[in-house]
């Protein structure tokens, strides 16, 4: 996980688009006081009368009575509910979808990510802070993901650049096995590696015992017979071996970085460091994954409850961070056993699901089940059983993030627990995005990426207030809007 | 005789092996391990396998818990051995354990109750689309769809999609792959078809009788050259040394019978689909050993007078081909499911086409054996399923009835030894002539102390009792007492 700072030219275009706020100087700290009538931290907690204080645009304090350093500036949101911002972990805001089919791990949205200004004002409007951006299309691995603010609070708006490897698992018969070629190419790169290493530290350990050995014969040549002549040839032989077949392990990349072509000096160090063979770079995301390295995970797309037994089954072969997004279906219309819409069979497998504690992205919906208008809350049976659930939009449509809170709501009184669904919207989807450890909840050192509710965010009268990213007001309520 | 099963169940906890038979009608499965031996049987020579399969048995427990299930004293149509009326059958692991009257079934098992009830083998349709997903199957079916349930409801255990059966596994995909490559499918309508498949089968017969020979002549050390299977079809190969299932569609007696001609010529095993005239050919694919998959009524053929030999369809072809020895399998017009209208011809009715048959002449027995083991026959996959057997697989379905009366309705479906449905817990069929599920859960076995007390008491009505210990307590040894009490009963 790259906090992006390499891609300097797109960070500053990013600033130029979002309108670029300007920083504070070195040296002076940015305050911001929030006054909260109900703050929601999102880790449980609900705190009412309490002030939260930021700090260049992260949370410093929370408490009821805090004493405020000078230059502070303060928001008043007695009457109001404070909460962390919503995060969408299925966006496509701002880019435009496309299919690409096929295994194209090393493609990334941040390539295609150049924003219009304003394009992400309707996420802002609803309430979002946090987007993440998916690889593009409805099949196949088609590329990383990138998790991005709506608002440039000071930081630009890139979070992660180098997200999530988005993968569907729909058609099991083409996607299951398209995955499975992918892990199991990662292991046998793997393996190459490792093997290459290995010849290569035992070829250098060879070639240092030879040097040794030379030198203990030239030790003993020179005691023996002090002359010139038979010296040279055993020096210039151990110098070459190892100049020689060392770098071949390390494939044709080995060749290529500056090689001056004569000289022993770099020859040598050359010879010390050790030349993995060349990864093809679709597969490069997932030895990072196989090899578990921090930051990197799986996106799985799921079809209905078999397309996550097949899940489990390719897990159990290669066990890999991941999070699970199933396609919930929205009761909607005539239930139709045959044709027309169609149950849910999500339910079904909520048992495993949640033994597994599995992290699940669920759209807000209640489902028919199959061929009958009985309705069930895939999402409650997912979180009562165990499992993390996290709740994101079904798509980019401002309905549809607008009124995402009322959904989530809908659902709470279709019995899901009121705790599980805060956790969804809040520290459960900050998780199945990765970046938990600054986003998702409200406290000291997180950032202060925050929306100011006039009343529960349950409530279906609540209405967005404003909007801050960075602890910087990024949207405020018009003066005669009324929403 | 129920209620007395019971408590016999209760007071002998009897566990890993438990399953024991009243002498006179139970078998055992003769890969599974042997709880008890009847007592006719040999006891001293199969001990040391009993004691090892129970060890290996062990080791196994502590990876998985044994799967037992037991569907209690029902009509059994075992299809391969008659009627066993107010039988159990005990299902270990997917596979059938032990059928018998007055078995107990383990402490632990799942139990179905069908007492009045009928247990048959699983229906087996050999075409069919929907159902499971198009191949491989393994991959593309949907183990929770609505259709799945659907097909289970109608009794169907196991299904053909395209070249590949597949088991209608709900819930899980265990097992749902039964077997690939069911057939060699052929073609031989056109002359010029017919040429190509005789060239190639004489050539692969050629050249097997050169193999022939000259594994002789190696075998007694003579000089020969090996022949080389070079420009000879494989498949061929495969079908003339019986490792294949040809499979042709022919409708008319003229097709029908230049296919049991070239079956009788080459000697391999084939089925036909389709046979509307079979019967007017019905000796010549008798003869052959040729099977045939029909739909006992299709759209009428008339006559043609202008032929000079008997044609057209009839309801008694199922019947006529039965009497001529040839192995027959139903399937109906339209094999999907969910056509519209209540009683359509698809796979929603298989009962429907086999009464049709019966209707022809075709004798009961005969139509409940062409949706079940005669269709596994045609499928090549009678090894597996296809009636109630010892060692098969566990895919059963309970009916409140006889299979073929029009009022019977499919209460449980069992594949591989797991309920797969249930219809009073479905919404399907649930509100139709309801009957209260008798399906339990496996429960926790009970402590074993104070049953063996009890055991005693009841030892003396009961012929045989076993006296395995529960599976918590010591599976892997047999009790001392087994052999006193073997010495008891005799």
């Amino acid at each position: 996980m790259g906090i992006v700072s390499s891609r300097l030219p797109l960070a500053l275009l990013l600033a130029a688009a979002a309108g670029a706020t300007a920083r504070a100087a070195d040296g002076d700290d940015r305050y911001v006081a929030i006054r909260c009538g109900k703050l929601i931290t999102g880790t449980g907690d609900e705190k009412s009368g309490v002030t939260l204080l930021v700090k260049n645009g992260k949370v410093e304090l929370i408490g009821e009575k805090i004493e405020l350093p000078h230059p502070c500036e303060v928001i008043d949101a007695g009457g109001m509910v404070v909460m962390p911002g919503h995060i969408h972990a299925h966006s496509r805001l701002s880019l435009v979808d496309f299919q690409r089919p096929g295994m194209r791990a090393d493609l990334k949205v941040a390539d295609e990510f150049l924003p219009a200004p304003g394009a992400f004002t309707p996420a802002l409007a609803a309430g979002f802070t946090t987007l993440q951006l998916v690889a593009p299309g409805s099949s196949g691995i088609p590329g990383r993901c990138m998790v991005v603010r709506t608002a440039d609070g000071g930081d630009g708006l890139v979070i992660d650049d180098d997200g999530a490897i988005k993968a569907h698992l729909i058609a099991a018969a083409q996607d299951r096995r398209m995955l499975a070629e992918a892990l199991t190419g990662a292991k046998r790169e793997i393996e190459k590696r490792d093997k290459a290493k290995a010849e290569f530290e035992a070829k250098k350990k060879a070639a240092e015992e030879q040097k040794k050995k030379e030198e203990e014969a030239k030790k003993a040549q020179q005691q023996g017979a002090p002359q010139g002549q038979p010296q040279g040839q055993p020096q210039g032989q151990p110098g070459t071996p190892p100049g020689g077949p060392a770098p071949a392990p390390g494939g044709p990349k080995a060749g290529e970085p500056p090689a001056p072509p004569a000289g022993a000096k770099p020859e040598e160090k050359k010879e010390e460091a050790f030349q993995p063979p060349p990864i093809p770079p679709q597969l490069q995301p997932f030895v990072d994954l196989v090899e578990k390295k921090p930051g990197t995970s799986l996106f799985v797309k799921l079809g209905g409850a078999t397309s996550y037994l097949h899940w489990l089954e390719l897990h159990k072969e290669h066990e890999v961070a991941h999070v699970l997004y199933p396609e919930v279906i929205r009761a909607q219309g005539y239930p139709q056993a045959f044709s027309g819409v169609s149950g849910t069979d999500l339910h079904w497998i909520a048992d495993k699901v949640g033994e597994n504690k599995e992290l699940v992205v669920l759209a807000p919906w209640t489902s028919y089940t199959q061929g009958s208008i009985d309705l069930v809350n895939v999402p409650a049976k997912f979180a009562a059983a165990g499992a993390r659930v996290a709740l994101t939009p079904f798509s980019d449509s401002t309905d549809a993030l607008q009124s995402f809170r009322f959904q989530v709501a809908e659902l709470v009184k279709a019995g899901m627990k009121r705790g599980d669904a805060i956790a969804a919207l809040t520290k459960h989807a900050a998780e199945a995005i990765g970046v938990d450890a600054q986003l998702g909840t409200l406290e000291p050192g997180k950032e202060a990426n925050l929306i100011v509710l006039t009343a529960d965010p349950l409530d279906a009268q609540a209405t967005l207030d404003q909007v801050l990213v960075g602890g910087r007001v990024a949207w405020t309520r018009g003066p005669k809007a009324r929403s | 005789m129920r209620s007395m099963t019971r408590s016999l169940l209760l007071a002998l906890a009897v566990a890993v092996t438990a399953a024991v038979p009243a002498p006179a009608q139970a078998t055992f499965a003769e890969d599974a391990p042997k709880p008890a031996v009847p007592s006719g049987a040999k006891p001293d020579e199969k001990k040391p396998d009993e004691k090892k399969d129970e060890k290996k048995d062990e080791k196994k427990k502590d990876e998985k818990k044994d799967r037992w299930l037991a569907i209690l004293n029902g009509d059994v149509h075992t299809l391969a051995d008659g009627v066993l009326r107010g039988a159990t059958v005990v299902c270990k692991n997917g596979k059938i354990h032990a059928i018998g009257q007055g078995l107990a079934a383990p402490a632990e098992a799942a139990t179905i109750d069908a007492t009045g009830m009928h247990v048959y083998p699983g229906l087996i349709a050999v075409n069919s689309g929907g159902v499971v997903g198009p191949e491989p199957v393994e991959l593309t079916t949907d183990v929770f769809a609505y259709n799945m349930t659907f097909g289970l409801a109608c009794g169907w255990t196991t299904v053909a999609s395209g070249n590949s059966a597949g088991k209608l596994t709900y819930g899980t995909l265990d097992g749902l792959l039964l077997r690939n490559n069911l057939w060699l499918r052929m073609s031989y309508q056109s002359g010029d078809e017919r040429r190509r498949v005789r060239d190639e089968l004489e050539a692969a017969r050629e050249f097997l009788r050169k193999k022939r020979l000259f594994d002789q002549l190696k075998a007694q050390q003579l000089p020969a050259e090996e022949p080389k299977p070079e420009g000879v079809n494989g498949e061929m190969l495969r079908l003339l040394s019986g490792g294949a299932l040809a499979r042709f569609d022919a409708f008319t007696a003229e097709d029908l019978g230049s296919i049991a001609k070239l079956v009788t010529e080459y000697g391999f095993k084939a089925v036909v689909f389709g046979a509307n005239e079979g019967w007017v050919v019905a000796d010549q694919l008798g003869r052959a050993g040729i099977s045939c998959v029909i739909t006992p009524m299709t759209a009428r053929v008339e006559r043609d007078a202008r032929l000079n030999r008997p044609n057209g369809s009839t309801i008694e072809n199922a019947a006529l081909l039965w009497q001529h020895g040839v192995k027959v399998a139903v399937i109906p017009e339209t094999p999907r499911l969910g056509s519209d209208g209540m009683i359509d011809r698809d796979l929603r009715t298989p009962t429907l086409e086999a009464a049709l048959a019966v209707r022809g002449g075709l004798p009961r027995e005969a139509a409940e054996a062409a949706l079940t083991i005669n269709a596994a026959r045609v499928l090549g996959i009678d090894d597996r399923v296809g009636s109630i057997e010892l060692g098969k697989d566990a895919d059963l379905i309970v009916l409140d009835r006889e299979l073929l009366d029009y009022e019977s309705f499919v209460h449980y479906a069992v594949v591989n030894g797991r309920l797969a449905y249930d219809k009073d817990k479905e919404p399907l069929f649930r509100a139709l002539r309801p009957r209260p599920s008798t399906y339990q859960e496996p429960k926790p076995v009970e402590p074993p102390k104070e049953e063996k007390k009890d055991e005693k008491k009841e030892e003396k009505p009961a012929e045989e009792k076993p006296a395995d210990p529960p599976a918590d307590a010591k599976p892997a040894e047999p009790p001392p007492e087994k052999k006193d009490e073997k010495k008891d009963g005799k």
